[in-house]
């Protein structure tokens, strides 16, 4: 028992940290109705700024105030000013996707700018390691004393701001409603911004503090630190101040508990404490009654604006004639022929693993598309596909052809356990369960001997039919293209089946689809399950075309990858999901082949304005081109031409 | 008595409200209200903003669930029932603010409902699956056990109308002379179709029992007196009872034989609907509407 008081005083600058985190979350939530995923980012990039700084010879003083104080809100007031205030109230998947984007932007435009990818360690005010005084046998260092102090002055200056300034009393009026506020002569919109700069400026000092702390630091280990902050947002419902630095200090404290008692020598075990805040997440959003209706927030005068335009929902494809699908199936089947016979080696290669990703992105294309649900965790589906793949062919000796089909029916099972709660939220907390599970699987799930043979990965052998063996490249994709081709047509089929009809009738009203008998929660785990399923198939293609697979091929920051490809060309359609697979393979390989090695990290940049530019056009690249010919076609009227929606 | 559902009817009345009381938190919603409604007859709750006739709704319809109270269904209790299979046991509303399903045309509306009736799948219960008794399906039902546990895969098959499902939205679009837009997309239609679609939709459920939550608001004079009529004309063909919430007190004094008035949860005034809306109490409340 000696041990608890020094586990409770070694987590309280964990739980600062989650705390700054946190309280940023919930300051631009609240405002805007939007929960910046991205501030983990924002944070890195004042981190790496601030330290590149002292590097390149600035006093730690000067850079603190010039990049934490100044720069900090800068970026937040910029990102409301160019994104945030244009998509409150918009659909919660508008407002994921675009976060996301700055998600995986941000640290790529960071690390082009600083010129490096991590922050050096430095000290603010005290050194970090030194220790400075004893507290019942725990050594309280120089980080301990500058984090838990700056945080309590933090604490202190917002408690007086929100409740005895006048930009506080503001604040809380335009969070009740931005309308009402302007019509007392309160400017909303700058009031907005303040918070959003406050936020940043919070991030900013959460990613100083964290760096000596953690002493290697990564813009993915600042996303999943927002991802535990967001567990304390969650405790504290998303509004409450208090309740959320409390339950980050919570948590940062149970952290250390557990690592101090848990025993070391099994695998789970180890995974216990950094899985703890995503158990959390998972169960505050399930059993919190002010978490259970995310499906975003409206401003009770809401109904003064013009309506909100709503996703695109383009009438589901007009079905094809038997005849022209013949066509499309022979013109398919040559195309695949040609190309699987002519490439070389090393294209057949890309060309496989592209095949695997058009297969999880047409998970989302069923998933959103179809359902219109929204996962963070495909990848991490996928994941569960290949390692189930790998393992059976590895400890079972059962054909990887044959395995394939078992990864599915494992992440088909994982995706059922995942829909049953989040069946019984809605929008957010749908995105926010499906995080809270890959982050789960990053630490707990993946590292575990049986799954991720202790996060070394599996090793696995090519597929072999009787005496037909797919060790050639060129072989396997034609293996490969044959079975995305038939992949796809089932996605069709599903969108066409009963099933399909009534997931258009759950996304476009719940209320009415339940006022009609039909079960939206059988509806929403029926897709979710298949979608996980389908994304276990794409996992363990890459497994077979890879002949290994390890946890960083799917790590959970690959769905947010995922996503946003997915949604920007287009998740309605099968053809958004197949360009969507095989381009996000091909340009990475074409940059690597001709770009300049330097290039390679604008790879993120560019999919960050992709997801950024899809807030403009929620509908995706390639169905907007759909929409532009058939609006050209419309010039030159024939019988039978089916006419765009709207 | 159109009641093929499992159910089996104990009353002649249709939906008896009994003692149902709803509070959100300090505030009571609804107090004590009590409401029978016969077969065939058009039922107006009337009362001004706030008065919990929306709340009502939603407690009717399993959207809420009343603190206190009770609600009968043929005399059967359905307090604890879901909204799905509300809608199922024939329970069919329409939505003040339209709640259509975008993307889709007139007929698809009508065929969701259709197999929406026809799914015994009220909520997705694996232990439901595994645990319920095959008494609830005795031999003589038209759906046995082993029909009934393998529906769940019915949702794979075809999603186009079958030849007896075309005949029926057919013959529901003819009905509310709804045929000419029945392959059009419901956000081309103006409101007042919109309405019709959602009466057509909730008709194809042949409920017992219809809710309709203010079916007038925003419609003009002519387009109201089209659906008053279509209203009367649904009551006569599909012999189902009307429980209509509205403002337009002439819209329900036109339609409803019995109306009740509901005041900050309390029920104000119950019965027929001429001496009700002439009642002083009434007046007071409409004060300057004349009866």
């Amino acid at each position: 028992m000696r041990q608890l008081p020094i586990d409770i005083l070694s987590g309280l600058p964990y739980g600062c940290v989650y705390g700054l985190l946190a309280l940023g979350l919930v300051m631009g939530y609240r405002t805007s109705g939007v929960l910046n995923l991205a501030l983990g980012a924002q944070g890195f990039l004042v981190a790496l700024f601030f330290n590149a700084a002292i590097d390149a010879g600035w006093s730690p003083l000067v850079s603190f105030v010039v990049w934490v104080i100044v720069f900090g809100p800068f970026v937040g007031i910029a990102l409301d000013r160019l994104l945030f205030r244009h998509v409150r109230g918009a659909p919660v998947v508008v407002q994921l996707v675009s976060v996301l984007g700055l998600l995986i932007a941000i640290p790529s435009l960071a690390s082009v700018l600083a010129g490096s990818t991590s922050p050096s360690p430095h000290a603010l005010i005290l050194a970090p390691s030194s220790v400075y005084a004893h507290l019942g046998g725990y050594a309280i260092s120089g980080q301990a004393i500058v984090t838990v102090s700056i945080t309590a002055v933090v604490l202190a200056l917002l408690s007086y701001l929100m409740h005895f300034s006048k930009l506080g009393l503001y604040m809380r009026l335009v969070v009740e409603s931005p309308k009402l506020a302007e019509l007392s002569g309160i400017e909303a919109e700058r009031v907005g911004a303040l918070a959003w700069g406050l936020s940043s400026l919070l991030a900013g000092l959460a990613g100083v503090l964290i760096v000596p702390i953690l002493h290697q630091v990564s813009s993915f280990s600042l996303t999943t630190l927002v991802v535990a902050a967001t567990a304390a947002a969650a405790v504290g419902g998303l509004t409450s101040l208090p309740l959320t630095m409390t339950g980050a200090l919570l948590l940062g404290i149970t952290q250390q508990i557990i690592a101090g008692f848990a025993p070391t020598s099994a695998q789970w075990t180890q995974g216990l404490r950094p899985s703890l805040p995503f158990v959390i997440l998972g169960l505050a959003l399930i059993f919190h009654p002010r978490l259970t209706h995310l499906a975003g927030r409206s401003d009770p005068m809401a109904g003064i604006n013009p309506p909100v335009p709503s996703l695109d929902v383009v009438r589901r494809q007009v079905r094809k004639g038997r005849n022209s699908r013949w066509v499309v199936g022979l013109g398919a089947t040559f195309a695949i022929a040609v190309v699987a016979l002519n490439v070389t080696d090393a294209w057949a290669f890309y060309l496989s693993q592209g095949a695997s990703y058009a297969c999880i992105f047409l998970s989302i294309t069923l998933l959103n598309g179809t359902g219109g649900q929204i996962s963070l965790s495909q990848a991490s589906f996928a994941g569960i596909g290949g390692f189930v793949t790998a393992q059976l062919a590895i400890h079972f000796a059962l054909p990887v052809g044959a395995g394939v089909f078992a990864g599915a029916l494992g992440a088909g099972i994982a995706g059922f356990i995942v829909a049953i709660p989040s069946s019984r939220l809605e929008g957010l907390g749908t995105a926010l369960v499906t995080l809270a599970f890959a982050m789960l699987a990053d630490s707990l799930l993946f590292p575990l001997s049986w799954m991720g043979n202790g996060g070394t990965g599996v090793i696995l052998p090519r597929p072999q039919f009787g005496s037909i063996s797919f060790n050639s490249s060129r072989l396997l994709l034609l293996f490969v293209l044959v079975f995305l081709a038939g992949l796809s047509w089932f996605v069709v089929w599903i969108r066409e089946s009963r099933l399909g009809l009534e997931a258009l009738a759950v996304s476009s009203s719940r209320r009415g689809a339940k006022a009609v008998g039909l079960s939206d929660k059988r509806v929403s785990i029926s897709i979710f399950t298949l979608s996980a399923a389908i994304a276990g198939l794409g996992g363990g293609i890459f497994a077979i075309t890879d002949q290994s697979i390890s946890p960083n091929d799917f790590n959970s920051q690959y769905s947010f990858v995922f996503l946003v490809p997915g949604m920007g060309l287009g998740s309605r359609t099968v053809y958004g999901a197949l360009v969507g697979g095989f381009g996000y393979v091909i340009v990475k390989q074409l940059l690597s082949t001709f770009a300049p090695q330097s290039f390679g990290i604008l790879v993120p940049l560019v999919v960050g304005v992709l997801a950024i530019s899809w807030v403009l056009h929620p509908e995706g690249i390639i169905e907007r081109q759909h929409r532009y010919m058939a609006q050209l076609k419309s010039f030159f009227p024939k019988k039978g031409l089916v006419a765009a929606s709207k | 008595m159109n009641f093929g559902r499992k159910l089996e009817a104990e009353s002649a009345n249709v939906l008896e409200i009994k003692d149902v009381t709803k509070k959100f938190g300090g505030i009571t919603s609804l107090d004590n209200v009590n409401i029978v409604l016969g077969e065939q007859t058009i039922h107006g709750l009337i009362g001004p903003n706030g008065a919990g006739k929306t709340t009502l709704f939603a407690v009717l319809s399993g959207e809420l669930h009343p603190d206190n109270g009770d609600i009968y269904f043929f005399g059967k209790s359905i307090k604890g029932l879901s909204t799905p299979k509300r809608a199922r046991l024939g329970i069919g509303r329409t939505f003040q603010r339209l709640e259509l399903f975008k993307g889709m045309t007139v007929s698809e509306h009508i065929l969701i409902s259709l197999r929406g009736r026809d799914s015994n799948w009220g909520n997705f219960s694996l232990y439901q699956i595994l645990t319920e008794p095959t008494s609830n399906y005795p031999a003589s039902s038209k759906r046995t056990f082993v029909e009934s546990k393998f529906h769940f895969f019915r949702q794979f098959s075809r999603g186009a109308p079958n030849s007896n499902e075309s005949e029926k939205i057919n013959s529901l679009l003819n009905s509310l002379n709804l045929s000419e837009v029945a392959d059009r997309q419901v956000e081309s239609l103006p409101l007042g179709h919109g309405r019709l679609v959602e009466m057509a939709r909730a008709l194809a459920l042949s409920p017992q029992v219809l809710l309709l939550d203010e079916p007038s608001s925003g419609l003009d004079s002519l387009e109201a007196q089209v659906l008053s009529n279509a209203i009367k004309a649904v009551v006569e063909t599909y012999r189902c009872s009307v429980i209509i919430v509205e403002h337009d007190i002439k819209f329900v004094e036109e339609l409803a034989s019995a109306v009740t008035v509901l005041d900050a949860g309390k029920i104000v005034a119950t019965g027929e609907t001429k001496t009700v809306l002439r009642s002083d109490k009434v007046r007071a409340i409409y004060s300057g509407i004349s009866t």
